[in-house]
């Protein structure tokens, strides 16, 4: 059999097909503007939350803290237990619906001022741009040799990034373990293996995806930016170029007229390209890569200003108003439509369900487990005995004081002292024996009902039901 | 490389979502080990937790790569020689991006 000769690294039609693109290393040009100051304002705020509040305390204890190893969660005056993860998952829902709004409204806001990924990309760029300078020094300094100045420079940039990994993996654990206790190891270098591989873990993702990663976590493992665009309609705002406007591109002098020269806005500098921080062009109009952060819109303004002519060649706009559909001016009319209505109208029930349940929940619970090796016995005076374990949570911050009582039967009898106290967001397990004369009963299983009722706060109360059996 | 991260990092997330449904539903304090009560810490039931969630998430993916190869890729014994295969045969010699 003879085959044709083909060049190794060909496909069979003589194309060269790699599998997947080598992925070079972008170096976003620094641009400013309104949308540039926008996203340092968010990284502003959002690192001194996520820095600030482990640090916070409140009631004498941290006051946002997931106690993990305590199962217990502190969200400022309210402590969640296991049994409250309803109201966890209703703020997921609360979180994921604003998503969808925010994205039918206005795009990928969240992928470019919120995200994680974005701003401490952002914080490790700014750090790579004070040691190596701007884009152009960056890849000049990429390109030349090593020498003691280069190793300097890398040295020094990834020393910094390491350093705030660690910090931000500190901070994290400081969520799920109280931060009180992880100085004290830090001061005594006695850390616990499980807390000092947690922070190792987030440390070097952080690193990782800020350092190293960068654009390919939005571009092929964000789930979300895989299907944010089913969020997106004709009148979403999006980053678009004006290619009426701009086309046909060309360079010319400042001096020149567009029009004798049949040239539209875009001087085709390429600034727009190289300040993206995913490396797309969005002239080629809306691309999943693109993350919504605006600094093409900052790039280009700049151009614009220098030209003296009109900002706004790349802007937010929708699709129908770039395409001439509807006039620029209802573009906020617009907003209101069934599709952000349903995300508004959702939004707005589960979050007045949510702030209602929290309102009205009591800071209670009891569980109620039969004794699981004797149904029922007999005792000494002849009377009939079920045995039961209660399990008692108080949720609230401030110690408790309950009357038990029990009803269902007439003639039941609690033999367990009262009241009962509990400690401030904790629980007990009390063991509680029913009795009743055989006489007064028919055989059996009734149901009963416990009650709970906090001795200084009748409206503390609550109930559990369960079965009393007679032979 | 490629491979290890397709496998690796949906795992990653259904690993993340099974350990906070699991341990929200069940305390490791009362789960017990082939009878015996766990003496580890809560953090360390946790910790070893997720990375058994991960690894089992990982497995379907695994799977889904072993069954993805195609038969020029499970066969062994061919009569031609490795220059002599077909183009585009991944067991062709100089064919070197059939391997991912």
């Amino acid at each position: 059999m003879n085959a044709p000769e083909a060049p190794r690294n060909a496909a069979p039609d003589g194309i060269v097909a790699d599998l997947y693109e080598v992925r070079r290393t972008i170096h976003p040009r620094s641009v400013h503007g309104w949308f540039a100051n926008w996203r340092i304002a968010l990284v502003l705020i959002t690192q001194l939350v996520f820095y600030g509040l482990p640090w916070l305390n409140w009631n004498g204890r941290q006051a946002v803290l997931f106690e993990l190893a305590a199962r217990k969660f502190y969200i400022f005056g309210l402590v969640l237990w296991p049994q409250d993860f309803i109201y966890l998952t209703a703020l997921l829902i609360i979180c994921a619906l604003s998503l969808f709004l925010f994205t039918a409204v206005a795009g990928r806001l969240w992928c470019g001022y919120a995200c994680p990924q974005t701003v401490y990309t952002e914080i490790f760029l700014w750090i790579e741009r004070v040691i190596e300078g701007d884009r152009m020094q960056r890849m000049r300094l990429d390109r030349a040799p090593w020498n003691l100045s280069k190793s300097w420079k890398k040295a020094s940039k990834h020393g910094l990034w390491i350093a705030l990994s660690l910090w931000t993996g500190f901070t994290f654990v400081g969520y799920f373990s109280p931060m009180h206790d992880l100085v004290s190891a830090v001061q005594g270098l006695h850390f616990s293996p499980w807390e000092s591989f947690w922070i190792l873990f987030y440390g070097f993702t952080t690193y990782g995806n800020a350092g190293w990663m960068r654009e390919q976590v939005c571009l092929y493992m964000c789930p979300y930016a895989r299907f944010q665009s089913v969020m997106f309609d004709p009148d979403t705002l999006v980053i678009t170029y004006d290619a009426p406007r701009g086309d046909p591109r060309g360079a010319r002098s400042r001096s020149a007229d567009r029009k004798t020269l049949g040239i539209g806005d875009c001087v085709d500098c390429g600034i727009c390209v190289q300040a993206c921080p995913t490396g797309i062009d969005i002239r080629r109009g809306l691309q999943y890569e693109c993350i919504g952060c605006a600094a093409c819109i900052d790039g280009c303004n700049q151009v614009m200003d220098k030209l003296g002519y009109q900002r706004g060649l790349i802007r937010y706009s929708t699709e129908n108003a770039v395409r001439g559909r509807v006039d620029e001016r209802s573009i906020v009319r617009r907003v209101w439509r069934p599709r952000t209505l349903v995300y508004g109208a959702l939004l707005f029930a589960i979050c007045a369900a949510f702030v209602t349940a929290l309102s009205m929940r009591v800071p209670l619970k009891l569980d109620v487990i039969r004794d699981r090796a004797t149904l029922m016995r007999e005792t000494s005076d002849g009377l009939i005995e079920n045995v039961y374990q209660l399990q008692i949570m108080n949720t609230g911050e401030e110690p408790r004081s309950l009357l038990l009582t029990v009803s269902g039967i007439p003639g039941l009898r609690l033999m367990t002292p009262q009241p009962i106290a509990v400690a401030p967001a904790s629980s007990l397990s009390v063991p509680v024996e029913l009795r009743i004369d055989p006489a007064s009963v028919t055989p059996g299983s009734h149901a009963v009902r416990f009650e709970l009722v906090d001795s200084a706060h009748a409206n503390v109360r609550t109930t559990a039901k369960t079965m009393f059996y007679v032979r | 490389m490629q491979r290890a991260i397709w496998v690796l990092w949906p795992a990653f997330i259904v690993g993340g979502i099974t350990e906070t449904v699991f341990f929200t539903l069940f305390d490791p304090e009362d789960m017990r080990l082939f009878g015996e009560a766990i003496t580890l810490s809560r953090s360390a039931v946790y910790t070893l937790g997720f990375f058994v969630f991960w690894m089992l998430a990982a497995i379907p993916s695994v799977l889904t790569c072993f069954f993805q190869r195609s038969a020029a890729d499970i066969n062994h014994l061919c009569p031609l020689e490795p220059h002599e295969r077909p183009l585009g045969c991944p067991k062709r010699e100089d064919c070197d991006q059939c391997h991912q």
